[in-house]
């Protein structure tokens, strides 16, 4: 709308002008021809009839003047009023009768002539207002008129072989009924103006519907897929503008593709590789608890123990990292089952270390909308660090608990715990678990990042504080999901 | 008592051997097939449990699941080095019990395994039986271990919960909650003067602290 609403202003800012510019010009050739008219047509009738009585056959005649002095009389009309009037006998001179194709407001009136005598009666002082016609021969000269006014006057001079006058004055109009014009009256005007507009504003139409269509479609690019459907058109800017997007959509959506491709490529790397680690270090596993049981008594053998298992808890960050990046899976999560796994999982190498590790769930599934993979990650790198952080004696326990709609995991351990700064930036990062992306990934960097980027993801909140007694205790809050 | 027979299917001949080794140490009898094959419907494995690895050649683990669910109801903890959360999800629709992600410790898979093994807690009507506890519900009775125990209603109660579940530690909240009067005053202190009472009357060893949570039954 906008767009026509321009367009029909700028048209009608360039029409006006020009309009009236030809109005004006109109006007004057009107003048002008009309002028030539009389004057020709009343010197033709005058010649020919070798008299001015000639020029009654033009229109009405009024015997101007003679040698004595009589000021001209004028040709009062059937009402009385000066100038112009239907004849009194209804037929008059063609002039009368209204012309073919163009029907004026007025009707067009007939010419009046008035004749003078000789010079004794200048025409200057019979009528001030007349042209001077110069004594150089010019046969006739027209009066000076406006643009828009109708009336016409000339003063012609008498071939000298005429006797009964010596000047004719000619007063007609300009009303195309007569004398035909130039263009059409001005309410004749309008129609094609209008048209012209019209016409300017219809076939805009199509063109701001193209447009329309291709912002929609633009629009709607990044929910299709970056695809933009089909735009029928000409190939005229337009089509230039629409080909131009389809060469960008698809630029974007190769991109997009590419990293996709990369992502997937990175993961099925990640799954590959983790494959042909994970065994081997199972077995490993396996040798390395069959020697504790060897040597229950040795450090080294624990402390083997313990790499293993770090090693396996980083191949297990590094795989959730790259699924987190790129995909991960919306299912019902039995929470019951996952604590029970995870503490399963550590409790080998937390016995080694001489850390009693206790879990305790409800008497029935849990379950949470999310990933099972993440979600087991997430747990599993809080455990870890419970056990990790601890000493000989010392204790870790995991507690579920779920009640109106809502679960509470709760992991405790009675090792060393964090300073209070340290506490205090743990409770941020799980404000700002976003922040923690760009860091190395060390050893218990990792872990926690998973953890809190997991949590985010779930919208589950975590909160870090000190034990009652000593340690820290790590509580993870989420909502419970209907089966 | 008879070794629990354990089926093995893991094509990895040193992690293979292991599981076996591991679970013979533990009192099963395992047996070990390094392929996958086809399970016949009218053909299923006369076992208590089955270790199944998804990555099988000839015929893959998803495979072999589904052929066994069709025929029967045993027990399948599945191995996988895919820590793939679809094929876990997967896993469990085809009717798994449980799903192990490599690496693990043979710790870990006994502990599992026991978990799905576990003898379900006899109840006959109004009589439960766990271990060497035996509590009447309709009369009160509590016998230990062949001798009889006169409990308080608390206590009673105490035990009962803990017997239901054997083996699972109960939380201190959990117990107070079930267990004890709001408006006497019942907190955890009181729960562990009831704890304490209980203990001197059925005898030692049967009920364990846990740390951090609360109190267990232990697996005999």
């Amino acid at each position: 709308m906008k767009l026509r609403a321009r367009l029909a202003a700028t048209t009608l800012g360039v029409l006006t002008p020009a309009v009236f510019g030809l109005l004006v010009w109109d006007g004057y050739a009107r003048h002008e021809a009309a002028a030539a008219t009389l004057a020709h047509m009343t010197l033709d009738r005058v010649t020919f009839h070798n008299a001015c009585a000639g020029a009654q056959h033009l229109g009405r005649h009024v015997r101007g003047p003679l040698d004595d002095g009589t000021p001209p009389l004028l040709a009062r009309g059937a009402s009385g009023e000066p100038g112009f009037g239907p004849p009194p006998n209804g037929d008059g001179p063609p002039g009368d009768r209204p012309p073919g194709p163009f029907k004026p407001f007025g009707r067009a009136a007939p010419p009046v002539v008035f004749t003078y005598a000789a010079d004794s009666t200048p025409l200057a002082e019979a009528s001030p207002a007349l042209p001077f016609l110069p004594p150089d021969g010019t046969p006739w000269q027209a009066a000076p008129a406006s643009w828009w006014q109708e009336e016409v006057v000339i003063v012609a001079r008498a071939p000298a072989t005429v006797t009964d006058c010596r000047y004719l004055l000619v007063r007609g109009s300009t009303v195309p009924g007569f004398l035909g014009s130039i263009l059409p009256q001005p309410h004749v005007w309008a129609t094609p103006i209008a048209a012209v507009l019209a016409i300017v504003l219809l076939a805009m139409q199509p063109v701001v519907r193209r447009i329309r269509r291709l912002a929609d479609a633009a629009r709607a690019l990044p929910s299709t897929g970056w695809r933009l459907p089909p735009q029928p058109g000409p190939a005229d800017e337009l089509g230039d503008l629409a080909h131009a997007l389809h060469t960008a959509a698809d630029a974007v959506r190769a991109e997009m593709a590419a990293q996709t491709a990369q992502a997937d490529a990175l993961r099925a790397f990640v799954a590959d590789t983790g494959h042909d680690v994970m065994i081997p270090l199972t077995v490993l596993q396996g040798h390395l608890a069959a020697l504790r049981d060897e040597h229950p008594a040795s450090d080294r053998v624990t402390s083997a123990m313990q790499e293993a298992h770090y090693l396996g808890g980083i191949l297990r960050n590094l795989a959730a990292a790259a699924r987190l990046e790129t995909s991960h899976r919306t299912d019902p999560v039995d929470l019951t089952e996952l604590v029970t796994r995870v503490a399963a999982r550590h409790r080998p190498v937390a016995a080694a270390a001489g850390v009693e590790l206790g879990h305790a769930v409800p008497d029935g599934p849990v379950f949470i909308a999310g990933d099972v993979t993440l979600l087991e990650q997430a747990v599993s790198n809080v455990v870890y660090n419970a056990v990790r952080h601890n000493r000989p004696g010392g204790h870790a326990a995991v507690t579920l608990d779920a009640h109106a709609g809502r679960f509470t995991l709760t992991v405790l351990d009675d090792g060393p715990g964090v300073s209070p700064d340290a506490l205090a930036r743990l409770g941020e990062r799980g404000f700002r678990a976003d922040e923690t992306r760009s860091r190395g990934t060390t050893g218990e960097g990792i872990g926690l990042d998973i953890t809190l980027r997991v949590a985010r993801l779930h919208g589950i909140e975590v909160t870090f504080s000190a034990g009652d007694e000593a340690g820290l205790q790590v509580v993870m809050r989420g909502g419970v999901a209907a089966r | 008592m008879t070794a629990e027979p354990i089926l093995v299917v893991e094509d990895d001949v040193e992690l293979g051997q292991q599981l076996c080794a591991t679970l013979e140490k533990a009192g099963y009898a395992p047996r070990w097939w390094r392929e996958g094959h086809t399970i016949h419907p009218d053909q299923p494995p006369d076992v208590a449990l089955v270790v199944l690895d998804l990555m099988m050649p000839r015929v893959s683990g998803f495979t072999m699941l589904a052929q066994l669910r069709a025929c029967s109801d045993v027990p399948v903890l599945v191995l996988s080095a895919r820590d793939d959360a679809s094929d876990k999800v997967k896993a469990l629709q085809l009717g798994a019990d449980d799903y192990m992600t490599k690496p693990f410790w043979p710790e870990e898979l006994l502990e599992r395994v026991r978990a799905r093994l576990r003898r379900p807690v006899l109840q006959r009507a109004e009589i439960l039986e766990v271990g060497g506890i035996r509590l009447d519900l309709a009369t009160r009775d509590v016998v230990v271990n062949g001798q009889p125990c006169d409990l308080t209603r608390v206590e009673f109660e105490f035990l009962l919960a803990l017997a239901r579940r054997p083996g699972a530690a109960l939380t201190r909240q959990w117990l107070v909650h079930h267990l004890l009067d709001p408006d006497r005053e019942g907190n955890e202190r009181t729960l562990d003067v009831h704890a304490s009472r209980l203990r001197k009357k059925i005898g030692p060893g049967l009920i364990e602290t846990v740390w951090g949570i609360g109190y267990r039954l232990a697996a005999s």
